[in-house]
């Protein structure tokens, strides 16, 4: 019941994002199959096309979680907490709500970009031996959308105090990280860090690899 | 007299002699300095000899020396070179009376300090007079890495022993075998021109048949209408090399001692198939190495799933507002 209010509150607050972010979602793929195709005849330089396309859908669900993510929390930040501190809920239960309502939030965007890569797909006559991947691409999407809207997440939600600690730590980091760089030139850790982010089991995993709709 | 015999020289000079062409003084600098470093490459080498370059390693009647600087990394090589040699040619070599391949770099002569130039040496006993040989300039990179060496010297060898086949198979093949990639990057190249052909017979050897394989390959001929062009040579490359695959370590020799019979006959020699076996097992090797249908394996969901939840976590943790 409270959950379904959240929704409904969230929407309200939210939809124009949302529907400009689906529609986005709907008209990516489409786009990208669309405009690069003149027959079989060029097909590596299409399948390059589709490559740089691909780079697209990362930065698309990067924007969708972290717009969606500032929405969900913009009213609680206004009002510097103070409805949801008032409510006779207790604070872990009503973040789980907000969680929850804007995981509700991403299925339109991910079933927009579901149907785009339908619509872009099946409507093509393409030559054998390349093949279509329009679900793995979705479900590859809607994870990264996922983890990516947990981070923003829960850098949204988190207190005023909390994120003066993480500022101070990523400027210890960074500080550590010139040192480091000054006394032995060959150790980056900015890129190691990234690196075991970015590679799996790391939970930016799902952004790496391929984004391809068409492939041979 | 001697100003008549000056104005005699001056307009014998002027009528006979062609005019000089101004020079570029750039192009004087550059070859000056180009000459020079020769000098310089030839003054060391004659300096120094032999008495840098000492042998490393020696198996299977072939010898290896290199410089001392890169001994170690030359010995790895000569380790990686048999072994791939082994998979492509077995026990055979290019000439009975011995080759030799000579990979040298540059040195370096530049404002910094004088670095003498490397050699890393394969040879093939017996080390005679007759011998073949092969020099090829490299990077130094190339030469003091194993694996970069050792293809290098594999692709010269390649290259060597493609001279003691037919001349219907060298003119076939256009280019000298892709031994300088490795396994993987060479199938995936190949798999990409495979899949990504355009021409109508291009497009049904991807969907199946063989016949258009063998026309797209050059192997046949054909009487289709509309047929299209072939694939780029490097794929021709490919298939030979499934067929030496194919055929074990006795491959190069069938397919040396078959070189008067025709293209076909010597292809299915070497791998021991008949040619439209070999051909659907090139086929479906390249098509086997297409990207996987899941992007996401079951353990890379499950492991973002429980991202997922962690951040959640987190999020509960860390919004303690005051």
């Amino acid at each position: 019941m409270m959950l379904k209010a959240m929704i409904r509150i969230q929407w309200k607050a939210a939809w124009h994002l949302i529907v400009v972010l689906a529609v986005a979602a709907l008209a990516l793929p489409v786009a990208s199959v669309r405009l690069g195709w003149k027959g079989a005849a060029n097909l590596p330089f299409y399948l390059t096309q589709l490559q740089l396309w691909g780079l697209f859908y990362p930065g698309l669900a990067c924007v969708a979680a972290i717009a969606l993510a500032a929405a969900v929390w913009a009213s609680d930040r206004r009002g510097h907490h103070i409805y949801a501190l008032l409510l006779p809920v207790p604070r872990w239960r009503y973040v789980l709500l907000r969680y929850l309502a804007g995981l509700v939030l991403l299925i339109p965007i991910a079933l927009a970009l579901w149907l785009g890569t339908l619509l872009a797909t099946t409507t093509l006559d393409l030559p054998p031996g390349i093949r279509v991947f329009p679900h793995a691409i979705t479900l590859k999407f809607t994870l990264t959308l996922l983890v990516l809207f947990g981070f923003a997440f829960a850098v949204a939600s988190a207190s005023g105090r909390t994120l003066g600690y993480a500022l101070r730590g990523l400027g210890l980091f960074l500080a550590i990280h010139l040192g480091v760089l000054m006394l032995r030139p060959g150790t980056n850790l900015i890129a190691g860090l990234v690196g075991i982010l970015i590679t799996w089991p790391g939970p930016l995993a799902p952004l790496g690899g391929r984004w391809m709709l068409i492939d041979v | 007299m001697s100003r008549l015999r000056a104005i005699a020289v001056l307009l014998l000079a002027s009528s006979v002699g062609r005019p000089v062409l101004a020079q570029d003084s750039l192009v004087w600098r550059d070859s000056v300095a180009k000459l020079g470093r020769v000098m310089q490459a030839l003054a060391d080498s004659l300096r120094t000899g032999d008495s840098t370059v000492v042998e490393v390693s020696r198996s299977q009647g072939l010898v290896l020396r290199a410089s001392r600087e890169i001994g170690s990394p030359g010995a790895r090589a000569l380790e990686r070179f048999l072994e791939s040699k082994r998979l492509w040619f077995g026990p055979a070599v290019p000439s009975e009376e011995g080759f030799r391949i000579l990979l040298r770099d540059y040195g370096d002569y530049g404002s910094g300090a004088v670095r003498l130039p490397q050699s890393l040496e394969l040879a093939g006993l017996p080390d005679s007079d007759e011998m073949t040989r092969v020099f090829r300039g490299v990077s130094r990179r190339v030469i003091g890495n194993p694996d970069s060496a050792s293809s290098t010297l594999l692709f010269e060898f390649g290259k060597l022993m493609l001279t003691s086949t037919s001349g219907t198979l060298r003119k076939w093949l256009r280019d000298p075998l892709p031994l300088h990639l490795s396994d993987q990057d060479r199938k995936l190249a190949a798999m990409y021109a495979f899949v990504t052909g355009a021409g109508a017979s291009q497009r049904d050897c991807v969907a199946g048949s063989l016949t258009d394989c063998a026309y797209v390959l050059g192997l046949r001929p054909t009487a289709r209408a509309g047929a299209g062009g072939g694939y780029p040579e490097f794929l021709r490359g490919d298939l030979l090399l499934t067929a030496l695959q194919a055929g074990g370590e006795g491959a190069w020799e069938r397919l040396r001692l078959a070189s008067v019979r025709t293209l076909s006959e010597q292809l299915t020699e070497a791998a021991g198939l008949p040619l439209d076996s070999l051909l659907a097992r090139w086929r479906s090797g390249l098509l086997a190495l297409r990207p996987t249908d899941q992007p996401l394996t079951a353990r890379q969901a499950l492991a973002t799933a429980l991202w997922g939840i962690m951040l959640l976590a987190a999020a509960l943790g860390i919004s303690r507002w005051a």
